[in-house]
């Protein structure tokens, strides 16, 4: 999976550029971002503008992250497509995860938590 | 702008057991969605539907191992479109009402698997669970 990534201030944009996470994608996935967290990476934002599909794999996936972060991090989220956003909504995760509409929503916010 | 209209029928598609093809049911089931009156975030909800079910027999009944058939009967009838997603693998255990219960202020108690069958079980109408004669057959159904 193509994965472009980006600091800004203390976070880390990550930007995937396939269009599915899914089972066949969700160990690679997380296996990317795993390495950027075991590098030190705490303030991980999410842009899924290229995500025009999960599914309860991939959605696994960005949990066992959060849960690596162990409290010490926090993974938040921008440009949710629709579908998307109708699974967070399904699966109660849009309760976890803060979600911003933009990319400069969500790095205004996390650079004012600072 | 497509037309929706009431068709009736039943089709069967067939792909290997291999993570990669799994897709390609997904897309298929949500074309047969866009035939029937239901709405496009429907047709996506049932796409996941179908994409979890036949994640499920490729990783579950086939321990991931591919070279194995996995199938799918859709059958448009009136009001209703059924997906029976079929594999020949290890059956799994009776269904049972799957739930989501976690603590959001604990992360550590968020499920990480086993949201499947909760996916599906929200999205459909009906959804049973049967094996007949070594095939396990898992059918699912939405009414419009």
């Amino acid at each position: 999976m193509k994965i472009e990534s980006d600091h800004i201030g203390n976070m880390l944009v990550v930007t995937p550029y396939d269009h599915r996470i899914d089972a066949s994608s969700a160990a690679d996935f997380k296996s990317q971002l795993s390495n950027w967290i075991h590098d030190g990476n705490c303030h991980i934002l999410l842009d899924l503008s290229q995500i025009s599909f999960i599914d309860s794999s991939g959605l696994g996936a960005i949990v066992s992250l959060l849960k690596q972060l162990a409290g010490k991090g926090d993974i938040r989220m921008c440009n949710i497509q629709e579908p998307v956003m109708a699974l967070f909504k399904l699966t109660r995760m849009d309760r976890i995860f803060k979600i911003y509409q933009s990319s400069a929503e969500a790095i205004e916010a996390m650079t004012a938590i600072g | 702008m497509t037309q929706k209209m009431e068709g009736h029928g039943t089709i069967r598609l067939v792909i290997n057991s291999c993570l990669n093809d799994i897709f390609l049911m997904g897309l298929a089931a949500r074309s047969f969605c866009d035939f029937t009156p239901l709405p496009q975030s429907t047709s996506y909800q049932i796409e996941l539907c179908i994409i979890e079910a036949v994640t499920n027999a490729v990783k579950h009944a086939y321990r991931g191992e591919s070279n194995h058939e996995v199938e799918m009967i859709v059958t448009l009838d009136s009001g209703q479109i059924t997906f029976q997603i079929c594999d020949s693998g290890i059956a799994m255990k009776p269904l049972e009402t799957a739930v989501m219960d976690f603590d959001p202020d604990d992360c550590q108690t968020i499920p990480e698997s086993g949201m499947g069958l909760f996916i599906i079980q929200s999205v459909m109408d009906d959804v049973c669970y049967t094996t007949v004669n070594n095939k396990n057959i898992l059918t699912m159904c939405k009414r419009y």
